[in-house]
């Protein structure tokens, strides 16, 4: 045989027969596609808007019928909300509360008087909405004023097109310029309210007779939009450096913790855990070892990327107590991901693949690539199991969503525990006898 | 120093039998040599001994210590493993402390060892060199020390010559010739039956994980080696080749005549022990 066909058929063996490789040669880019095609073809037809929701502190028809056509956007997915006898905090500030979670993009309240406001819209003040954004979701934030904004106008269009509703709000309005406004403003607004009145007759007429070209929206402005600070220190001025240095650390993690792991394999395959093995020392021992310089550089480089961030870009977290609970959390969490990528596979090439594929899985499913409100439902329940959320939570809590030392409390727990888990799966699955 | 014995050693992976009744006395001070050719067993043997494999049956104790993979046994077992087994980013002195310190050699009592077993390896001028700029050579040498680096009363070399040139081959016979005079206990596997001859008290023949014969080197070429042979030319005859039990009877009948042009004796060797009792040469 001709030594190229040669090499290329040992090497087309060696492929075949080296499963994990043949496995990310050929299943894993099918599962990778079909994963990133299901998630943006909205898994079956679930919205995939920006999630959002809705605060009716008004409670009338008009902001009733106001919350039902935010819902019915295609652009936002609503999550219910609703009172709750059982929870001391008020509605907005549950909300406030879903919002620095990361849970929602952002709240929409109807502040008391939306739905009057509405109906009287040629008079007395304009319907106010209040959004309290992510201050990391700023893209959203924009499109979201836009959305509301539009919802608003529509609401206007339909009183246009519609002959009796306008000149059932023309006429109170005149009677209301009349009766309170000063001469000036009569002078400008009753010529107005009239013309609008018959306005309403002639489109009533067009109506009668088949045109419906339909009317258009006029100069007012149906809605103000106020803009709530979510953070509870309205003093802190978030920055993009803010958003960027966690997500680069949470990368730095996996990637240190992807190192670590392989360097069981290394030991391994290299012939020194033969050495360790016979050592008079625990295999305990040796694990917790290997953990330790894995979590001291795992907390050395959160140190040091914030204190970059910190020196560099003002990146200065809320609470410093806070942060440290975060690293320390975040390291062990991460020691765990390390031993379960240490017993992922035997050899440095099933290491290398599975371990990256695992990390970008997590980093897909947690947050990493995706914003968590962008996600599928789906997607955000399966997160939860992903350590780059929570790290990504506890980094943002400590830093700059304000977090209270209770609310720190839950991501730091969860990472902890997936760092637990981890270590004693990893220490329970790890083959020692590999190491004849 | 104690005595190692391995009883009725056996070990399976699926249908291969791997060690099959392995029994054997390592006495306190003998260099042992444990002959075969490649996959007999004796890898297989040395796991058992070390703790890292179990035997399917059978048992290795070290006197006074029990079980060797107790942490007592282990104290007093070094390992110079066939592949080599080092921080390739480390230097040589940083290898040799990370293993001491394994075995618990900290301190002052480190750096002394650490630096008598650099002389010791001839490694000492390029202690703090990375090891990944060794020679294979080199590394074996600094392999070699890393199972010495705890002063264990018995060192097992599974195939330390493995892949290194003739010079670094003799400075390894020379470690291990030091380390018989200092008195300690090697195990020496090799498929090398020179070796085994130049540095072995006694040898144990190993093939498809039994042992054929055990004995000092000289004994086994006398009992299972064969006969001399006595080679000699005559003036203007061809190469002449005489087997004899009594080589020197036979050359005096040979000298007899005034006609020798050449005349030596080829005695049986180890090679000749494995043929005998195998039916096949030790590089089948």
């Amino acid at each position: 045989m001709n030594p190229i066909l040669a090499m290329a058929k040992k090497d087309l063996t060696y492929l075949v027969r080296d499963r994990t490789g043949f496995f990310f040669v050929f299943a894993f880019p099918v599962i990778f596609a079909v994963f990133f095609g299901l998630i943006f073809s909205g898994m079956g037809g679930e919205s995939s808007g920006i999630k959002v929701v809705v605060v009716d502190l008004d409670n009338s028809e008009g902001s009733k019928a106001f919350a039902e056509q935010l819902r019915g956007s295609e652009s936002l997915r609503v999550i219910p909300f609703a009172e709750d006898p059982d929870n001391d905090l008020s509605l907005t500030e549950r909300a406030a509360r879903a919002v620095r979670n990361g849970t929602v993009a952002a709240y929409i309240q109807l502040e008391p008087g939306f739905g009057e406001s509405q109906a009287s819209m040629f008079q007395g003040e304009s319907a106010t909405i209040t959004i309290g954004a992510d201050p990391s979701r700023s893209a959203e934030s924009g499109m979201l004023e836009g959305i509301v904004a539009e919802k608003a106008y529509s609401e206007m269009s339909r009183m246009f097109s519609d002959p009796d509703l306008m000149r059932d709000q023309s006429r109170k309005a005149l009677e209301s310029v009349r009766a309170n406004a000063s001469p000036a403003v009569r002078m400008v607004m009753v010529p107005f309210l009239s013309s609008l009145d018959q306005f309403a007759d002639g489109l009533e007429s067009l109506e009668s007779e088949g045109d419906d070209s339909g009317g258009g929206g006029g100069g007012f402005n149906p809605v103000t939009i106020n803009h709530a600070d979510v953070l509870k220190d309205s003093e802190h001025e978030f920055s993009a450096f803010e958003l960027s240095f966690p997500q680069g650390l949470v990368w730095g993690l996996m990637s240190a913790a992807f190192t670590f792991g392989l360097s069981f394999v290394i030991e391994r395959t290299r012939g020194t855990l033969l050495r360790l093995r016979i050592a008079p020392v625990p295999t305990g021992a040796i694990l917790a070892g290997k953990s330790l310089a894995c979590f001291t550089l795992l907390v050395a480089l959160s140190s040091a990327m914030l204190a970059f961030g910190a020196v560099a870009f003002d990146v200065r977290p809320d609470s410093v107590a806070h942060l440290a609970m975060a690293i320390v959390a975040i390291g062990c969490c991460w020691v765990g991901v390390m031993m379960l990528i240490a017993v992922s596979g035997k050899t440095e090439a099933a290491v290398g693949g599975i371990g990256w594929a695992i990390l970008m899985l997590m980093a897909m499913i947690g947050g990493g690539m995706i914003p968590r409100p962008f996600m599928p439902s789906w997607m955000e329940t399966v997160g939860v199991i992903s350590p780059v959320r929570w790290s990504l939570q506890a980094l943002e809590g400590a830093l700059w969503r304000g977090y209270s030392t209770t609310e720190m409390l839950t991501p730091c727990a969860v990472l902890a525990g997936i760092g637990l888990l981890g270590f004693l799966c990893g220490a329970r699955l790890f083959d020692w006898s590999a190491a004849e | 120093m104690p005595t190692l014995t391995l009883d009725s050693l056996c070990k399976s992976f699926g249908s291969l039998r791997a060690v099959d009744g392995v029994s054997l006395e390592i006495r306190p001070g003998e260099c042992f040599g444990l002959l075969g050719p490649n996959g007999a067993g004796k890898s297989t043997t040395i796991a058992m001994i070390m703790g890292v494999l179990r035997p399917d049956s059978g048992s290795v104790t070290l006197e006074g210590a029990g079980d060797t993979s107790a942490a007592q046994a282990r104290r007093a077992i070094g390992l110079a493993p066939q592949a080599l087994a080092l921080y390739d980013e480390l230097s040589a002195q940083e290898n040799l402390e990370f293993f001491g310190r394994l075995y618990g050699v900290t301190g002052a009592a480190l750096n002394k060892r650490v630096d008598e077993l650099l002389r010791f390896v001839d490694l000492h001028d390029r202690r703090r060199s990375r090891v990944k700029t060794y020679s294979g050579g080199m590394k074996r040498r600094l392999n070699l020390a890393a199972g010495l680096v705890h002063d264990p009363d018995i060192l097992l070399c599974d195939e330390p010559t493995v892949g290194v040139d003739p010079q670094s081959r003799n400075a390894i016979f020379d470690i291990v010739e030091s380390l018989k005079a200092g008195g300690k206990t090697v195990l020496y596997t090799t498929h090398y039956m020179e070796e085994a001859q130049r540095l072995c008290d006694r040898v144990a023949i190993i093939d498809h994980g039994r042992i054929l014969a055990i004995d000092r080197v000289d004994s086994l070429i006398r009992d299972h080696g064969g006969q001399s042979e006595v080679v000699f030319t005559r003036r203007g005859h061809t190469e002449i080749t005489e087997r004899t039990d009594e080589p020197l009877a036979t050359i005096r009948t040979i000298v007899a005549h005034d006609d020798i042009e050449r005349l030596h004796i080829r005695r049986p060797s180890l090679e000749a022990v494995f043929l005998n009792l195998t039916g096949r040469t030790l590089r089948d």
